[in-house]
């Protein structure tokens, strides 16, 4: 499982499922840009300490796409706060 | 403005060097009982609300033993005072007093500082003497820079008809009440009544201490959970709300529960974008007879993800029929990050009610097009609407998809 910290949460993306995909659209869709293929699957094109200060702006977009027009392999991972 | 209450103000000032009678806090009869065995002599039982007036609706109770303290006490908690619950108690000696004052310090906003009110006429229903005896007000605006003096202040309250006997005490009580909302950065911070005895002494014998919100951060020693001014103490889903706010400061967002307890039928989760369309919105599902689960405002460009937890916080609401969001109509914002954010949470809630989203802004016909093609498969019906769609046909939508909605409820029954 591929995964990378945003300032709140954390993507995973199962590559798994990006093998058998035919329209990627995760790459496309990401609004800062952040993403590239690497050998098919799609990654962060920047450092991970950049994505988790902030380059991902936690759109949202990649996983919604991915779950509609791709093959439901992103989740972002966006925990509500505890009470102690 | 941050409220705190009674007890926790005159330990405030108290460290500050201002005479409090002797007291302690109860949670339960019991506990009450204990506390004023120990005091010894008659005490005072008084509810720890953010009201005022407390004394009129049985919230403040004289008490002559031990047992009497223990049944005002069980009589008062739990009391729901101006939706506000009644958890605690104070449990105060009886002092013997033979004149009070009020004494304040506000900042005015007008002015741009600090405001000393002294009032040679203090205790129940301050505002109304206040209006009836005008000569015995006083009011300073203090040099901030400079800070309050004693000698300024026996000025001040000399106006007011204070006897000289009382001056140097009472002053030093108002310069320390000064250092002490100074020092917690209070948007307010009163003492009424100022009671004097017999003997002269000067105590608070009520105090009520008003903190700025934007400087609760810098006083974590008030234990305050969240800054926002509530009428009542935040609810797990408040607390919940404002820590989003801890690691997030991409936009705003706020969430106020109004109903405590809804029963009956008619409420709506509200989500606004923007304090003016919020009021516009929660107008208009007014007048169309419904009723307000809670405010919620997410505005100021704020990321998809906060108007995610906006959302699923606005969905661990009990009694929800439909869920209406609307803004200004014309905000610059991109209307797609509220739109992926309400989707998200709306498919992992799988939503059962109708929603009304009004997404009137920048790239609204985009953030259109997101709610309606990933909602469809929803069993609650999603309908989205742009700034040319007004807030009136919006709820009148949500009202017949709620109609629907109960039919269809009913037909598979």
């Amino acid at each position: 499982m591929y995964e990378f910290q945003t300032v709140t949460g954390k993507v995973t993306i199962d590559h798994s499922k990006c093998d058998s995909c035919d329209k990627k659209p995760c790459v496309e869709s990401c609004l800062p840009s952040i993403l590239s293929f690497e050998n098919g699957h799609p990654v962060l094109a920047i450092d991970e300490k950049e994505a988790a200060k902030g380059r991902c702006i936690e759109c949202l977009a990649c996983e919604l796409e991915c779950e509609f027009h791709g093959n439901q392999g992103i989740h972002i991972y966006l925990p509500l706060p505890e009470l102690k | 403005m941050t409220k705190l209450f009674e007890y926790q103000s005159k330990e405030l000032i108290k460290k500050e060097g201002v005479k409090i009678p002797r007291s302690d806090v109860a949670v339960s009869g019991e506990e009450a009982e204990k506390i004023a065995s120990d005091l010894g002599g008659a005490v005072v039982v008084k509810a720890q609300a953010w009201i005022t007036g407390r004394a009129g609706v049985g919230a403040i109770q004289f008490a002559g033993t031990p047992a009497d303290a223990k049944k005002h006490a069980e009589n008062m908690l739990g009391m729901v005072l101006n939706k506000h619950q009644v958890e605690k108690v104070l449990i105060e000696e009886k002092l013997d007093v033979e004149t009070e004052y009020y004494a304040g310090i506000t900042i005015n906003d007008r002015l741009r500082r600090p405001v000393l009110i002294f009032s040679s006429v203090g205790g129940t229903g301050i505002e109304d003497l206040a209006t009836k005896y005008p000569d015995k007000i006083a009011n300073y605006p203090i040099q901030i820079g400079r800070g309050l003096k004693e000698y300024e202040v026996r000025n001040v309250i000399r106006k007011t008809g204070v006897p000289s006997k009382h001056l140097l005490r009472v002053a030093d009580m108002i310069i320390r009440l000064y250092n002490t909302a100074r020092k917690c950065e209070a948007r307010s911070a009163e003492i009424n009544p100022i009671g004097v005895t017999a003997s002269g002494d000067v105590y608070a014998l009520d105090c009520r201490i008003v903190v700025d919100d934007n400087a609760v951060f810098r006083h974590p020693e008030l234990g305050i959970e969240v800054a926002r001014e509530f009428d009542h103490p935040p609810t797990r889903l408040e607390k919940i709300a404002y820590k989003v706010e801890d690691k997030d400061y991409r936009g705003t967002f706020y969430f106020i529960q109004l109903e405590n307890n809804p029963q009956g039928e008619g409420y709506i989760a509200f989500h606004g974008g923007g304090g003016g369309g919020s009021i516009m919105g929660m107008d208009a599902l007014m007048r169309h007879g419904f009723k307000l689960l809670n405010f919620c405002d997410t505005s100021g460009n704020p990321s998809a993800s906060k108007v995610y937890r906006a959302a699923k916080i606005i969905l661990m609401q009990d009694n929800i029929e439909g869920y209406f969001a609307t803004g200004s109509g014309v905000a610059s914002q991109e209307q797609y990050h509220t739109a992926r954010g309400l989707v998200k949470a709306f498919r992992e809630e799988n939503l059962s009610v109708p929603a009304v989203l009004r997404v009137g802004g920048n790239s609204e016909e985009e953030a259109i097009r997101i709610i309606h093609e990933y909602t469809r498969d929803l069993p609650g019906k999603v309908e989205a609407y742009g700034r040319d769609t007004s807030v009136d046909f919006c709820v009148e939508r949500l009202k017949k998809l709620i109609k629907e909605n109960k039919e269809k409820k009913v037909e598979v029954v």
